[in-house]
């Protein structure tokens, strides 16, 4: 359900038809009920999204980490089952991967003529890059163009802390922590996309977002013109700010914790 | 939101008549939850079963094997079954799949449903 309500946002922000924005919906389920049901056995495990939205068209691709879909499961046999059947005839090309360490992509494109570029949009966002893994349980989300990101963060938060059984009172501070991560980070993105990761615990959440410009994810939690600081360090429970792997890029990570 | 605000299961009965109504969304998440009252005595002696599909927003292919299984299960019980069209993305699902040409699919003002 929080997967369709993301390509809702991104329906939503390109003006998809309906239609399209059905079929994607339905194949994308699939493709994750896939992972819910066989990638990591009665144990849980990251669930990896990545949206890619393009004039006319609209990929995405579902990837975990875990060791246990069976090839039947992505091989065109009768064993396929429903699932694969209806991303095949859904989706307009599709691709099945078992990745060399461990796990499965499931790669979609979906024709869908009426999709518009998202603004502001310039052919050079379209490059995608790569994504790091996240940690058991949770969601990662990687979007491109990069504003198509906040077309769906606010949505995603919501839907996610209600699940979490955080109050009304402080599903509102998430949104507004949202809107000012909409306002003051698109500025801080390094590249064309963004990668979202949300790790959910009962009244307890932890939002990450990468790559960031070096220095820049520091400068937004201080109290600073343009940083999001005074909100930041009033809304969350918890900053961190933390490099990725060997480049300078940063990720910033805030848990917002729901006390009662 | 709570499996039970997902998906909303009205049940109601007429003259050996089980009519499920069903609103929201029939997923992986909640599809044990409609399993579950198909189960229930009183839909298992009813003469006829009819889910109402035309407030339901969203079916997957988890939500569908109970809307199969049930028919099945109503066809070994003599039970006479049948389903209304539903959304357009639970049109589509069913006719891709092929589960639609094995239903009976009645209007959504059928007489069975008033």
């Amino acid at each position: 359900m929080l997967v369709r309500q993301m390509l809702a946002g991104v329906a939503e922000a390109v003006e998809l038809d309906a239609n399209d924005l059905n079929d994607i919906s339905t194949a994308v389920t699939e493709a994750c009920n896939n992972v819910v049901l066989h990638a990591y056995g009665d144990a849980e495990g990251p669930l990896e999204v990545e949206v890619y939205a393009c004039p006319g068209i609209v990929e995405v691709m579902v990837r975990d980490h875990g060791g246990g879909i069976p090839a039947a499961v992505g091989a065109a046999t009768e064993k396929a089952g429903i699932g694969m059947s209806v991303i095949r005839t859904l989706a307009e090309r599709s691709d099945f991967r078992v990745l060399k360490d461990s796990g499965t992509e499931v790669w979609m494109a979906f024709g869908a003529p009426q999709a518009r570029a998202p603004e502001p949009f310039s052919d050079d966002e379209l490059e995608a890059g790569p994504v790091d893994s996240e940690p058991g349980g949770a969601v990662k989300i990687t979007i491109a163009p990069a504003p198509l990101a906040w077309a769906i963060l606010p949505r995603l938060l919501s839907a996610l802390a209600a699940r979490a059984h955080f109050r009304t009172d402080r599903i509102a501070d998430i949104q507004l922590v949202a809107d000012a991560l909409k306002a003051q980070v698109p500025a801080s993105i390094r590249g064309s996309h963004l990668s979202i990761g949300i790790s959910v615990e009962p009244r307890d959440l932890e939002l990450r977002i990468a790559p960031l410009l070096a220095g820049h994810a520091k400068d937004l939690i201080v109290d600073s013109a343009g940083g999001l600081g005074p909100l930041i360090g009033t809304l969350t429970t918890s900053q961190r700010v933390a490099t990725l792997g060997s480049s300078d890029d940063e990720m910033l990570a805030l848990r917002l914790h729901d006390r009662r | 939101m709570a499996v039970q605000d997902q998906l909303l299961i009205d049940v109601r009965h007429d003259k050996g008549t089980a009519v499920l109504s069903l609103r929201g969304e029939l997923d992986l998440a909640s599809a044990p939850l409609l399993q579950s009252e198909i189960e229930s005595g009183e839909i298992v002696s009813a003469s006829m079963l009819v889910l109402d599909l035309e407030e339901l927003t969203f079916i997957d292919s988890t939500g569908l094997r109970v809307v199969l299984t049930a028919f099945e299960h109503a066809q070994q019980r003599g039970q006479e079954f049948a389903v209304t069209q539903g959304s357009p993305q639970v049109q589509r699902l069913l006719s891709i799949t092929g589960v639609g040409e094995h239903l009976r699919i009645i209007a959504p003002g059928d007489e069975l449903l008033v």
